[in-house]
C-alpha cells in the first residue's frame, strides 16, 4: 500500500519508529527461517527475466554472468537485432535485443533503469560455437528453479525459440503465481550461427 | 392789400390828418399872438416915450416954477445976490431932453407906421404923429417963451418975469393939451390895434373848426372804408364758424385768398377737413368703442365666471396644500428615521472597517505565515531531494547487490553440487538485495508522494499566499468599499439633514403659501366683486358709448 503523505498526514503519522522496528523484526526472522523442502519436482534453475512486461527463463549454466547495461559499440553493417558490441574482461560480446529476437514490443524498459545485460557462456556444442553473445534484457530477476506447469495448464506446443513454460510458486503474502517461458537459446541464437567453418578454438576452453 | 395794412393806412391817415390840423391851428395861434405882441409892444413903446415926454415936460416945469419962485423970494427977503444961472442951465437940461425924447417918439412912430399890420393903424400912427409933430411947434414956442422970461429973471427984471408969466402958462397948458390929445390918439390906436387883434383871432377861430370838420370827414370816411375791409369777410367767417359750431361740416367752404381772411379761411378750412375727418373717425372709434365695450362686458360676465372657478380651485388648492404638508411632515419624520438608520449604518461600518482591518492584519498573518510554511516546505523539498539521493545511492547499491547475487547464483550453477550451499547464501543475498531494492522503491514511491505533496503544498502555500494576497486585496477593497459606503451614507445622512431642512423650509414656504392662497382667495372675492363693479361699469360704459354714437351722429360730413 503506497503511502500518501497528504492530504491524508494520519496516515503519515502512523508510520511511526516502531512500526518501522516491527516490520524489520518480521522481516528478519521471515529471512532467518528455515525453508521447507520442496516436494514438487523442479526443473533446472533459471535465470528469469523480464523483456516486454513477459517473464522469460534461460538456463542458468549458461549465463556467464549479468551485468549492467552500457551503451554498446554500435557494429556498423549489423541488423536492427545486434545492438553492438561491448567488452567484458577484454572479450567482445555481441549485445542482442532480446525483445526484438522474441518479437515483443521493444522499448518496454524505462530509460532510467537501463536494462541488464545477460552475458552467455559460450557453449561448443551448440552450432555457435564459441561466439559470445549478450542478450539485453529489462531486468534480470533472480536465479530460481522453477516448477513445471501442471499437465492441465501446459500450453500444447510451445513453438518458436520457447523450450517449455514452468512456474514460479507465489511467496507468501505476494500475489498470484508467475508463469514463465523457458527459453532455448540455441534456437534463439540460430540465425546468428557463422557459416560452416572451422570453428576458432575457444581462448578459455 | 392785406387787412394790416389797412388798418394802418387808416390809422396812419387819421394821425397825420390831426397833427396837420394841430399843426395848422398852432400857426393860426401863433400869428395871432405874432398881432397881439406887435401891437402891445408898438403901443406900450410909444406910450413910454410919451410918458417919459411928460415926465421931462413936468420936470422942466418945475424947473421953470422952483426958479422963477426963488426969484422972487430972494427979491423980497433981501436984495442979495443969487446964482441964478445955474437954475436957467438946468431948464435948459430938461428941455433938451424932452425934445430929444419927443424926436424919439416921432422917429418910432414913423418906423411904426410903415411896419404897420394894417391900414387903420397907419391912419391912427398918421394922426399921432400929426399930433407929435404939433407937439413939436408947441414945445419950440413955449422954449422960446421961458427963455425969455429966464433971460429977464436973469435981468433981474421981476416985472418983465411977471409979465412973461401969462404967455408962458398959456404955452404949458397948449402943451399939456397938445400931450394930452397925443395920449388919447394913443389909445385910439391901441383900441383899433385890439379890434385888429380881435378880428385875427376870430379869422383864425373859424378857421381852426373847419379843419375839424374836415377831419371828422376824412375820418368816418377811414373808419367807414377800414369797416368795409374788416367787417364783411368777418361776418361772412362768423357764419360759417357758427355752421361749424351748429355741427355741418360740409357746404361750401371759407373764402381763401392772399390776406389773414383769406389765410383764415384757408385755416379753416383745413380744420374744417381735420374735424371732419376727426369726426369720422370718432364717428367709427365710437362705433368700435361700442362693440369693444360690448365685448368688455362679455368679457367681464366670462371673467366672472372664471372668478368663481378660480374661487373653487383656491379651495381645490388649499386643500392639495394641506395634504403637501401632512406629506412633508411625514417625509421629514421619515427622513430622520433614515438619518438615524443610516447614523447607526455608519456606526456599523466604522465596526466593519475595524473588522476588516483585522481581516487584513489577520491576512497578512496567513500571507506571512504561508511564506513561512512555503519556505519550510523548500527546506523540507530539499532534504527530501537529499533523501533522494541518499535513496538513489542504496538502490543503486541494492542493484549492484542483486546483480552480484544473481552473479553468485550463477557462479553457484556454474559450481555445480559445491556450490549448492553458495547458491542459497547467493539466494538470500538476492532476496536482500531485492528486499532493499522493494524498500527501496517504496521510500522512493513514498518519496515521490512526498515530493508531489511538498509540490502540491508548495503550489497549495503559493495559491495561499496569492490567496491571501487576492483576499487583502479583495478586503482592502471592501475596506476602501466600506469606506466609501460610509463616506456615501455619511453624504447621505448630510443630504437627508439637507432633505430635512429644505423640507422645514418647504414647510415654512407651504406656511406662506397657505397665507398666500389666503390672500388670494381674498383677492379672488375681491376681485369676483370687482368683477361685478365692472360688470356694472362696462353696462354703463355700454350707455355711455351709445350716447357717444349719437353724439357722433349729430356730425353731418
Amino acid at each position: 500500500m503506497p503511502l500518501r503523505l497528504l492530504p491524508e498526514p494520519a496516515v503519515l503519522g502512523t508510520l511511526d519508529e516502531a512500526r518501522a522496528a516491527r516490520l524489520l523484526e518480521e522481516r528478519t526472522q521471515h529471512l532467518a527461517r528455515r525453508r521447507t523442502a520442496p516436494d514438487r519436482p523442479t526443473v533446472s534453475p533459471v535465470l528469469l527475466l523480464t523483456v516486454g512486461g513477459e517473464t522469460f527463463g534461460v538456463d542458468l549454466h549458461r549465463v556467464a554472468e549479468v551485468l549492467p547495461a552500457e551503451p554498446p559499440t554500435p557494429l556498423p553493417g549489423s541488423p536492427p537485432v545486434i545492438l553492438g558490441l561491448r567488452s567484458r574482461a577484454g572479450r567482445l560480446h555481441a549485445v542482442l535485443d532480446l525483445a526484438a529476437l522474441l518479437g515483443l514490443a521493444p522499448g518496454g524498459r524505462d530509460a532510467g533503469s537501463g536494462g541488464h545485460d545477460v552475458l552467455l557462456r559460450p557453449d561448443p556444442r551448440s552450432a555457435n560455437g564459441t561466439r559470445r553473445f549478450a542478450l539485453r534484457v529489462d531486468r534480470a530477476l533472480a536465479a530460481q528453479a522453477p516448477l513445471p506447469l501442471p499437465p492441465d495448464r501446459t500450453p500444447a506446443s510451445p513453438g518458436g525459440a520457447v523450450a517449455f513454460h514452468a512456474m514460479i510458486p507465489a511467496e507468501a503474502g505476494a500475489g498470484a503465481e508467475t508463469v514463465l517461458a523457458v527459453l532455448d537459446l540455441d534456437r534463439l541464437l540460430q540465425g546468428f550461427a557463422p557459416a560452416p567453418s572451422p570453428p576458432p578454438p575457444a581462448p578459455g576452453a | 392789400m392785406s387787412i394790416t395794412n389797412r388798418a394802418l393806412l387808416g390809422f396812419v391817415t387819421l394821425t397825420l390828418l390831426c397833427i396837420a390840423l394841430g399843426l395848422w391851428s398852432l400857426n393860426q395861434f401863433e400869428t395871432v399872438r405874432d398881432a397881439g405882441r406887435i401891437v402891445a409892444t408898438r403901443d406900450l413903446t410909444v406910450m413910454r416915450q410919451v410918458s417919459e415926454m411928460r415926465d421931462a415936460q413936468t420936470e422942466m416945469r418945475d424947473t421953470r416954477a422952483r426958479i422963477i419962485v426963488s426969484h422972487l423970494g430972494r427979491r423980497s427977503a433981501a436984495s442979495g445976490t443969487a446964482p441964478l444961472n445955474v437954475q436957467a442951465a438946468d431948464w435948459q437940461r430938461a428941455n433938451a431932453r424932452m425934445i430929444t425924447l419927443l424926436n424919439e417918439t416921432i422917429t418910432s412912430a414913423q418906423s411904426y407906421s410903415a411896419q404897420a399890420i394894417a391900414p387903420e393903424r397907419r391912419e391912427a400912427w398918421q394922426r399921432a404923429i400929426t399930433l407929435l409933430n404939433g407937439i413939436t411947434a408947441i414945445a419950440t414956442r413955449h422954449r422960446d417963451r421961458v427963455e425969455a422970461q429966464l433971460r429977464a429973471a436973469e435981468a433981474d427984471d421981476a416985472a418983465a418975469v411977471m409979465a412973461a408969466e401969462p404967455t408962458v402958462a398959456v404955452s404949458t397948458a397948449e402943451l399939456d393939451e397938445a400931450v394930452d390929445r397925443t395920449e388919447v390918439a394913443l389909445e385910439n390906436l391901441a383900441s383899433v390895434g385890439q379890434q385888429r387883434v380881435e378880428v385875427i383871432a376870430r379869422e383864425a377861430r373859424t378857421l381852426i373848426l373847419f379843419g375839424m370838420g374836415v377831419a371828422v370827414l376824412l375820418a368816418i370816411l377811414v373808419s367807414y372804408l377800414i369797416r368795409q375791409a374788416i367787417a364783411r369777410p368777418l361776418e361772412a367767417l362768423m357764419e360759417f364758424v357758427q355752421r361749424i359750431g351748429r355741427g355741418e361740416l360740409g357746404g361750401n367752404p371759407a373764402r381763401e385768398g392772399r390776406d389773414e381772411f383769406g389765410r383764415l379761411g384757408e385755416t379753416l378750412n383745413t380744420m374744417v377737413a381735420g374735424l371732419r375727418d376727426l369726426a369720422r373717425q370718432s364717428r367709427d372709434a365710437t362705433q368700435q368703442l361700442d362693440a369693444a365695450t360690448a365685448e368688455i362686458r362679455a368679457s367681464t360676465q366670462e371673467q366672472a365666471a372664471s372668478v368663481e372657478e378660480q374661487l373653487a380651485a383656491v379651495q381645490e388648492t388649499a386643500a392639495t396644500v394641506d395634504e403637501i404638508t401632512h406629506s412633508g411632515a411625514q417625509i421629514g419624520k421619515r427622513a430622520q428615521e433614515v438619518i438615524a438608520a443610516a447614523q447607526a449604518t455608519v456606526r456599523t461600518s466604522d465596526n466593519g472597517l475595524r473588522s476588516v482591518e483585522e481581516t487584513v492584519r489577520a491576512m497578512d498573518g496567513i500571507r506571512e505565515q504561508a511564506e513561512r510554511v512555503a519556505e519550510n516546505i523548500v527546506a523540507l523539498s530539499e532534504k527530501t531531494q537529499a533523501i533522494g539521493e541518499i535513496t538513489t545511492t542504496v538502490n543503486d547499491i541494492s542493484e549492484r547487490s542483486h546483480l552480484l547475487a544473481l552473479n553468485a547464483a550463477i557462479e553457484a550453477a556454474a559450481a555445480g553440487e559445491a556450490g549448492r550451499s553458495f547458491s542459497v547464501v547467493a539466494a538470500e543475498m538476492k532476496s536482500l538485495a531485492d528486499q532493499a531494492k522493494e524498500a527501496t522503491n517504496q521510500v522512493r514511491a513514498i518519496l515521490g508522494d512526498i515530493q508531489r505533496g511538498i509540490n502540491s503544498s508548495v503550489m497549495l502555500t503559493e495559491e495561499a499566499v496569492k490567496r491571501a494576497l487576492t483576499g487583502r486585496e479583495r478586503t482592502a477593497t471592501s475596506h476602501e468599499t466600506i469606506r466609501e459606503i460610509t463616506a456615501r451614507v455619511q453624504e447621505a445622512v448630510q443630504t437627508f439633514q439637507q432633505i430635512v431642512a429644505s423640507t422645514n423650509q418647504q414647510q415654512l414656504g407651504i406656511e406662506q403659501v397657505m397665507s398666500a392662497l389666503t390672500n388670494i382667495r381674498q383677492a379672488s372675492q375681491q376681485t369676483a366683486a370687482g368683477t361685478r363693479q365692472l360688470d356694472q361699469a362696462a353696462a354703463n360704459m355700454a350707455g355711455l358709448s351709445q350716447g357717444l354714437v349719437r353724439l357722433s351722429e349729430r356730425y353731418r360730413l
